[in-house]
């Protein structure tokens, strides 16, 4: 379902109006979040939406100048989260993260251009396995991925991909913990965060 | 019109003050000091032991209605040889008392303790109800829980090291020094210290000190002096080698006049500029100069959008030769609970919003979507943050079908000129 903002992004708050709630077409059928994400290529806007299948698999839809493309499985992983798309504006690439359901790693394959590359591990050394929450990937110049971890604290970790290669998982400096998926913005090249613990919402600052 | 006072008396314009009686017995300054007046009425002969006495501290409270300030406690130390520390933060929510304390050991190293003294029955271990504003005399209080704090900086520097700035953000007591930031966490009516959220201060791994800011020139060639034997002109005799005067700050060589260099290096003891251990005196090192300026942040602060811990390191009054550090300004990025309603029975969803050419102040806006606990079931709500401050409601989204789990966001327009930019929403039904 797409409800879009149709008043003006300065609308006061109580104020802002939103188009009723849509199907996109040809969605498939989802049990968990989807995610989105907004990509230029070769100078056209493009929006990439994907979501988890109730059968585990991963189903990426885009919208292009000329609408909706028909829906496609990327093939390779089953999941068990809802799954995270992030824009890589330094090299054009849309990449789309998951959590294996087979051991609870989060795992990753570029999407862009029709494409559907061989999942590869995210992130770098002191995975703990298996990941709790869904993954997820924002670019503030490099690709921050943020995920929470285990039983109490559950600590939200972060591994960053700069320079081909994915730094050491490590505890925000914040020291939130996440029992769901953080919601995550690029606010000005800073990392925004909210985290979830049980249902408490905390925002902070990622380095 | 003179006035005349009698002994003891001194006159300020005009007014005579009474300096109390006269005695040639020691004034009780600190159970520490050793007098010996020896027929004197000064200080002079009334040294310390072998070091600075601890500083103790005392609890007033203030009655804002009479507004009269009154002692609740006497002067007290957590132990014998310890000093206190009080933060700005000391007073957690439960009402317990956090303070640090600083020890300087027999091998003048320094030793430091997190001590905390809770309020029990609605007060603190060092209550006493019998002191008055007069009530000058020293107690122990050793505190009920008291932990050690490993300090950074070793030797005679320890004191670098030490935790004297704290806030309480949440449930957390933030314990700020300049290495470190710790947090005592409270929840299910105790506190925990937690060290797997403690934070290093610096940089590279492991951390170290921050670099100085700028060092100071020195001469090319070092040449002791004494009284006896003056430095050339231009130069003043300071610890016992000739400095150039005036000091003038540099970050290298460039930065000097002719005949002088900005050293990396200092000789540990006398502070000689110096490139290798021979040009030192025997025994004595020659090390970089880093950190010596740096000392412990007196203040903390909690601001900013989203919140973060704010501190200046405090600078130790260092000699002229010795690094200036005093214009870093540390942010520390804290988890704070959203104001209002925090709650969510649904993951959220982030999106920021940035219009180009916009001159509205809600144009670069952050919009959070989640399911507050008022949120009818199969609903979601948003809330904004512009300039920092979130709105101080959340608002109903469309209802046209019930959902299920949270949002995904997105800032999009068609086109790179952001003519159209929207938010835009995806969830499932």
């Amino acid at each position: 379902m797409r409800s879009q903002l149709t008043s003006g992004v300065d609308c006061a708050p109580g104020a802002c109006t939103w188009s009723s709630w849509q199907p996109v077409p040809g969605s498939p059928l989802t049990d968990s979040e989807p995610t989105v994400a907004v990509a230029l290529l070769q100078d056209v806007v493009t929006l990439f939406v994907a979501v988890k299948g109730s059968d585990g698999r991963l189903w990426l839809g885009e919208r292009g100048a000329s609408g909706w493309l028909a829906w496609r499985v990327i093939a390779g992983l089953l999941s068990d989260a809802s799954p995270s798309l992030v824009f890589k504006a330094d090299d054009a690439q849309v990449w789309l993260f998951a959590r294996d359901r087979a051991n609870g790693s989060i795992r990753y394959a570029r999407v862009d251009g029709g494409r559907s590359d061989p999942w590869t591990t995210a992130g770098g050394a002191g995975a703990v396995l298996p990941w709790s929450t869904a993954p997820s990937a924002s670019f503030t110049g490099s690709v921050r991925l943020l995920v929470g971890s285990g039983t109490f604290p559950s600590f939200t970790y972060q591994s960053m991909f700069a320079n081909g290669t994915w730094d050491a998982w490590k505890p925000i400096t914040s020291g939130a913990g996440s029992t769901r998926r953080p919601a995550a913005a690029n606010v000005n090249g800073d990392l925004n965060v909210v985290t979830t613990y049980v249902e408490n919402l905390q925002e902070q600052l990622v380095k | 019109m003179t006035v005349a006072c009698c002994d003891a008396w001194i006159a300020i314009k005009a007014t005579c003050f009474d300096l109390g009686v006269p005695t040639s017995a020691c004034l009780r300054v600190h159970p520490d000091t050793t007098c010996d007046p020896q027929g004197s009425l000064t200080a002079r002969n009334c040294p310390c032991a072998d070091r600075a006495p601890p500083t103790p501290v005392q609890e007033y409270s203030f009655d804002s209605v009479a507004r009269t300030l009154e002692p609740t406690s006497r002067f007290f130390r957590s132990a014998a040889g310890e000093g206190m520390l009080v933060f700005d933060g000391s007073y957690a929510q439960p009402g317990d008392v956090f303070m640090s304390t600083s020890e300087r050991l027999d091998n003048g190293s320094y030793r430091s303790r997190i001590v905390r003294y809770p309020r029990t029955n609605g007060e603190h271990a060092f209550f006493d109800s019998s002191v008055t504003p007069a009530s000058r005399d020293v107690r122990i209080v050793a505190p009920p829980i008291a932990r050690d704090y490993p300090l950074k900086t070793p030797g005679g520097f320890g004191f670098l090291s030490l935790p004297a700035a704290a806030l309480e953000v949440g449930n957390a007591l933030m314990i700020l020094s300049k290495d470190t930031l710790q947090r005592e966490v409270f929840g299910f009516g105790t506190w925990t210290f937690t060290p797997q959220q403690t934070l290093s201060l610096g940089v590279g791994s492991p951390a170290q000190s921050l670099p100085q800011e700028a060092f100071y020139c020195a001469p090319q060639t070092i040449s002791a002096c004494t009284a006896a034997a003056p430095c050339p002109s231009g130069q003043v005799c300071d610890q016992g080698w000739c400095n150039p005067t005036p000091e003038i700050a540099c970050r290298a060589d460039a930065d000097c006049p002719s005949g002088q260099r900005c050293p990396w290096k200092r000789c540990a003891t006398s502070r000689k500029p110096c490139d290798t251990a021979a040009q030192c005196n025997t025994g004595e090192r020659c090390s970089s100069v880093g950190g010596l300026g740096e000392a412990f942040p007196q203040a903390v602060r909690l601001g900013g959008a989203p919140a973060s811990l704010w501190s200046t390191q405090h600078v130790g009054a260092p000699r002229g030769e010795r690094a200036r550090i005093n214009a870093y300004f540390t942010r520390i990025p804290v988890a704070v609970d959203l104001p209002g309603q925090s709650k969510s029975r649904q993951p959220p969803a982030l999106a920021w919003s940035a219009k180009p050419n916009c001159t509205a102040s809600k144009c670069d806006r952050l919009w959070l979507v989640a399911a507050p606990p008022d949120a009818p079931a199969g609903s979601l709500r948003y809330r904004t943050r512009d300039q920092g401050l979130w709105s101080p409601s959340w608002h109903a989204l469309p209802s046209n079908v019930s959902l299920a789990g949270g949002a995904a966001a997105v800032y999009s327009a068609s086109t790179t000129a952001l003519t159209d930019a929207s938010v835009e929403l995806y969830a499932r039904d």
